[in-house]
């Protein structure tokens, strides 16, 4: 759906060619994950609005796959936890260690400190963990020991889960759940997109597939981010979220709550989205794209009937065009 | 009440409806009850309806719902049709002889009742509801009483509270709210019962001429029979005579053996012409005067009833309350003198032969003769059955019934006549050209009237005695001739003498009149009216004595508004002619109101208006739905039509007032395709889906969302103009069938949802 010429590009710096690296890095991440070119969008929409991301589906079906192939295209310092039950706060943030040679304590830095990380099933870890990527996720920074440290400027969690309605695992808080931009789901692949999965993983053996090239690197990702924020959102369109949000927070059957933190966060990813469409303006039907992974990460309790209550309250709504 | 709460308004619009039906049906039916007795029994209807309603309602479970129908429409069916037919089997079982639209009332009425009680689901409830309109209309036509006009109103104001309140309210309970809405079909379906009611009524009401009322048609058939079977007042009040002589005898004979067939039809015929005629029967012991009929006009005091040849001088009995003497001198000349010669007893030829015309014999016959012709073509009055005449109809009525009321116009009096036959002496010319003429109304010119008239023309001043010449003169010396002048003798009149009913004249007194104005100076009503004709005619005026009812404010019904007239009701005044044309009531007895414009209009904000109901009350009704439904359904397609002709044409507006204004046509349209979009589906969702390839489509959601939601003000026209064209150009493609075509493949593929 791309638009028209006439309309200014959305590109304001000269030396970057966002298109084809956008192109390039939708490409790769389809390559890794056959047949959801609609998630890779929403994926790259979150990354582009600096957003954190949580891919909740039931195991096996691509979530760390598309984490890592993402972490590997945009390059930088890739971290990863694998979260269980006995993970513990310090081993996620880094913790301070007496160093007998110079009779000092150094700080050793944590899976955090790094500019993806990816937070494999994170609703097995303990709340006490969980709580402790929140100052991450949230300034970008983490406290230890009353000194704190500052993390990347591109620092971007990946975060999977299992649904909660299985064995084992701590459903998130919600303070945890409103830091995340989407919470999106993958689903099962159609039979073609498995054919070629198959096909595709003929010949080569699990974790001997070559490295990859990145595709970004930081200082790219950054003035994408920033160009991406950059979008015009008009008085109208304000307007529209603005009427949203009060039907939202009058809305008595939607559990959940939709912070103006998620406010500000859905406009970004709708920015994001309108950015990656190609248009110097969002539309609602761009918000309407990202409303679904935005708004249920927000929400509690049915994952199905929550979807189907947002899908009903964005109708109620009178959209502007 | 409390399964009244959980009620839907329907339910309690069509109970009212039922009832405010059977209401009204009742008042028509039991008319001859009264109206006090009619409105017990419908409070008694009334009271069961709601009863077994609320008993049904029970019975069927807690929800009065569409979904809990308590009894199987064929049940219901049979319920109802049984009830409509059991009128129609009383007729057909015990032989009553009721009339036919009462019957039909009456099971119209059972099936509002019925339909009430025994049907829960919206559709039927809706029936009921103009079940009970149509029933409260068809009432109004039969009787215009004040309940029923009452019970009208009532029930415009329920359908008007129903069609306002439909939207607003879901009928049925739960979230099923598709009935709310109107149903083409069953617009139609009210629209013509609506229109068969007002075209039967049109059927049944078609002669112009006689759609002042209903009863003027029984009565035109009546004198059409009564002059076929030469019916006879006299006979007919000496059969009444003698019924009432040999009444014992009648009933005895009744109990033992009963009437013959042909005298119990001849009684009957003489029952059902006894309504109309004037004819003062003696009242039995102890007993007050019959009720004759209704009037429920505020305008009309003055009701002629008579003929004139009831006025004969035999047709009024003295009866013990009236006090009432016998007839005039003057009137009982004139019969005498019509009894002394018919025409075969004047034999023209053997007159012819044997002539002498100085023989005072001769000369009597010929004055008689001429007495009778007048007396023939003297001025007929009407008998209408009176009720809910106005004046004006009244008037109307006279003018295009000729033969009912005889342009013939009373210019002679008796002195005159006394005159003329002085003047036959001497003059054997005058004597001859008056027996040469034929008999006729003055209108032919070789009658005796016209004769007459042309004599009288020619003579100088008045034929009055001094004294009576006098008072005329003493009466009207300042006045204009004219109105004025009539006037001028009637308020004379009624401050010269004084109303006295039991002052006769004694039976030797030869001129009446003169006995009376002269002489005694009290007198009963008709004494009046008779000096006043007397004194009119001496001035030329043609007048003419009229015998009727007078109506009794006193005797007037509070519920009704109608004034009831009695036998002893009788009252004589007097009409003058005016402008050659028309006749009017001059009242010349004190205590009467003298009838006039401005006391009509003193008491008739109110009267006016209800004769206005009275007459166009029903139609106003018809008018009044009609326009309700239609405007209920017009409003939406003019509304539609005007934002059209605005967005289409209005040059001055900005780009998101035509875009917005597009949102709603389109709206209208996918509204129109019988497709409800959410109002938070945008363009691209709701409408680009259903043809991603179209051009236009495409083109206007660019420039739209340009428009929307690029906040840099566009004044540049070309992005105007192109938007413009572009919303045209997808309101053109967006056609409801198009629309519904396009939404059906997309249904079908399941994808027509918000996006995912």
């Amino acid at each position: 759906m791309t638009s028209s010429q006439d309309l200014a590009s959305p590109t304001g710096s000269t030396d970057l060619d966002s298109e084809s690296l956008l192109g390039r890095l939708r490409d790769r991440l389809n390559e890794h994950l056959r047949g959801k070119p609609e998630t890779v969008q929403l994926v790259l929409a979150c990354l582009l609005a600096r957003g954190n991301l949580l891919i909740e589906d039931l195991p096996g079906l691509g979530k760390t796959t598309l984490a890592k192939a993402l972490s590997g295209a945009i390059g930088g310092r890739f971290s990863r936890v694998q979260c269980t039950p006995d993970l513990l706060p310090g081993d996620v943030t880094g913790f301070n260690i007496f160093n007998q040679q110079s009779a000092q304590f150094e700080f050793h830095e944590g899976p955090v400190f790094a500019d993806v990380v990816l937070a494999d099933e994170i609703n097995r870890a303990t709340p006490r963990t969980q709580s402790a990527l929140l100052e991450a996720m949230a300034e970008h920074q983490v406290t230890i020991d009353n000194h704190t440290y500052r993390l990347s400027e591109t620092f971007f969690v990946i975060a999977t889960q299992n649904p909660e309605e299985l064995h084992g695992t701590f459903p998130l808080p919600e303070a945890q759940l409103d830091r995340f931009s989407m919470k999106i789901s993958i689903g099962t692949p159609d039979r073609e997109s498995l054919m070629q999965l198959m096909k595709s993983r003929g010949g080569v053996l699990e974790g001997f597939q070559e490295a990859e090239e990145p595709i970004l690197n930081r200082t790219q990702l950054l003035q994408l981010q920033q160009q991406a924020a950059s979008v015009e959102t008009g008085e109208m369109l304000l307007e529209y979220v603005a009427d949203l949000a009060e039907a939202f927070s009058a809305n008595n059957k939607f559990t959940g709550h939709v912070s103006p933190r998620g406010i500000l966060q859905w406009l970004r990813c709708a920015q994001a989205w309108a950015y990656l469409q190609g248009r110097p303006f969002v539309t609602a039907d761009d918000l309407q794209h990202v409303a679904l992974p935005v708004i249920s990460a927000r929400s509690t309790g049915n994952a199905v009937q929550s979807r189907q209550l947002i899908r009903d309250m964005i109708a109620e709504v009178s959209v502007p065009f | 009440m409390a399964s009244a709460r959980s009620m839907p308004r329907i339910q309690w619009l069509t109970l009212a409806s039922a009832i405010v039906g059977v209401t009204a049906a009742n008042v028509t039916i039991f008319d001859k009850l009264g109206v006090p007795l009619a409105l017990g029994i419908s409070a008694a209807w009334g009271l069961g309806i709601w009863l077994l309603f609320v008993i049904m309602g029970r019975m069927g479970g807690d929800k009065l719902s569409a979904k809990s129908v308590y009894f199987p429409p064929i049940i219901q069916a049979t319920i109802m049709c049984v009830a409509l037919a059991i009128p129609i089997f009383r007729v057909l079982g015990m032989g009553a002889n009721d009339p036919i639209d009462a019957v039909l009332m009456e099971s119209l009425r059972n099936l509002c009742a019925t339909s009430a009680i025994f049907t829960f689901d919206p559709i039927r409830r809706r029936a009921t509801l103009f079940i009970g309109l149509l029933l409260v209309l068809f009432s109004f036509t039969l009787e215009s009483s004040l309940a029923v006009t009452i019970c009208t109103l009532a029930e415009l104001a329920i359908t008007a509270f129903w069609l306002s309140a439909n939207d607003s309210l879901p009928w049925e309970s739960g979230t099923q709210q598709v009935a709310a809405r109107w149903k083409p079909d069953f617009i139609v379906a009210c629209c013509l019962l609506v229109f068969a009611g007002f075209a039967v009524t049109f059927v049944m009401y078609s002669d112009k001429e006689r759609k002042v009322d209903r009863s003027l048609d029984a009565l035109a058939q009546q004198r059409e029979r009564r002059i076929k079977s030469n019916y006879s007042f006299q006979r007919e009040e000496e059969e009444t005579v003698i019924d009432h002589a040999t009444n014992k005898k009648l009933g005895e004979d009744l109990a033992s053996d009963g009437l013959g067939g042909d005298q119990a039809k001849k009684r009957s015929q003489r029952e059902q012409f006894r309504e109309f005629s004037t004819i003062r029967s003696n009242p039995n012991e102890n007993q007050d005067y019959e009720k004759l009929f209704n009037l429920d006009s505020t305008q009309v005091r003055h009701i002629p009833s008579a003929l004139y040849d009831q006025f004969n001088g035999k047709q009024w009995l003295a009866n013990k309350k009236s006090r009432l003497p016998g007839m005039t001198t003057q009137i009982a000349d004139q019969e005498g003198l019509s009894k002394l010669l018919n025409s075969e007893d004047l034999d023209y030829s053997k007159i012819a032969q044997n002539l002498d015309i100085t023989d005072e014999n001769f000369l009597e016959q010929a004055r008689t003769a001429m007495s009778k012709a007048m007396a023939n073509q003297g001025a007929g009055t009407l008998t209408p059955d009176l009720n809910k005449i106005s004046p004006a109809d009244l008037q109307r009525l006279m003018q295009s019934h000729p033969q009912w009321s005889s342009d013939a116009s009373l210019v002679v009096t008796h002195y005159e006549l006394h005159a003329l036959a002085q003047q036959m002496k001497s003059d054997p010319q005058l004597l001859w050209k008056f027996l040469a003429t034929t008999q006729g109304n003055e209108s032919r010119p070789s009658s005796v009237l016209s004769a007459l008239k042309k004599w009288r023309e020619s003579q100088e001043g008045p034929f009055l005695p001094d004294e009576l010449a006098a008072l005329v003169q003493q009466w009207t010396h300042e006045t204009n001739p004219g109105w004025e002048e009539i006037m001028g003798v009637v308020n004379g009149l009624r401050s010269h003498a004084q109303y006295d009913p039991a002052a006769t004249v004694p039976a030797d007194e030869e001129d009446s009149v003169y006995y009376f104005l002269v002489e005694s100076k009290r007198g009963p009503d008709y004494l009046f009216a008779s000096s006043a004709v007397v004194l009119l005619r001496s001035l030329g005026y043609p007048t003419r004595l009229i015998g009727g009812y007078y109506a009794n404010e006193e005797k007037r019904s509070w519920i009704t508004g109608n004034v009831s007239i009695e036998e002893d009701d009788v009252h004589y005044w007097a009409q003058v002619k005016l402008d050659n044309r028309v006749w009017v009531d001059i009242e010349p007895t004190p205590g009467f109101d003298i009838p006039s414009p401005d006391e009509a209009e003193r008491e008739t904000i109110f009267a006016s208006a209800w004769n206005f109901l009275a007459v166009y009350g029903v139609r106003i009704a018809g008018v009044l739905i009609c326009v309700l439904v239609l405007g209920r359904l017009l409003v939406r397609p003019i509304r539609a039509l005007s934002f059209y002709i605005v967005w289409r044409y209005w040059p001055w507006q900005t780009p998101r007032q035509v875009v917005q204004k597009t949102q709603r046509l389109l709206q209208e349209r996918f509204h129109a395709a019988g497709l409800s979009i959410p109002v938070g589906q945008s363009f691209a969702s709701a409408v680009l889906r259903l043809d991603p390839q179209q051009d236009c489509l495409k083109l206007y959601h660019t420039l739209g969302q340009q428009v929307i939601y690029h906040d840099q003000p566009t004044s540049d026209p070309a992005l105007r103009a192109s938007l413009r064209n572009a919303s045209r150009e997808v309101v053109a493609w967006a056609t409801p069938r198009r629309l519904k075509n396009a939404a059906g493949v997309l249904a079908d593929s399941g994808q027509f949802l918000l996006p995912e």
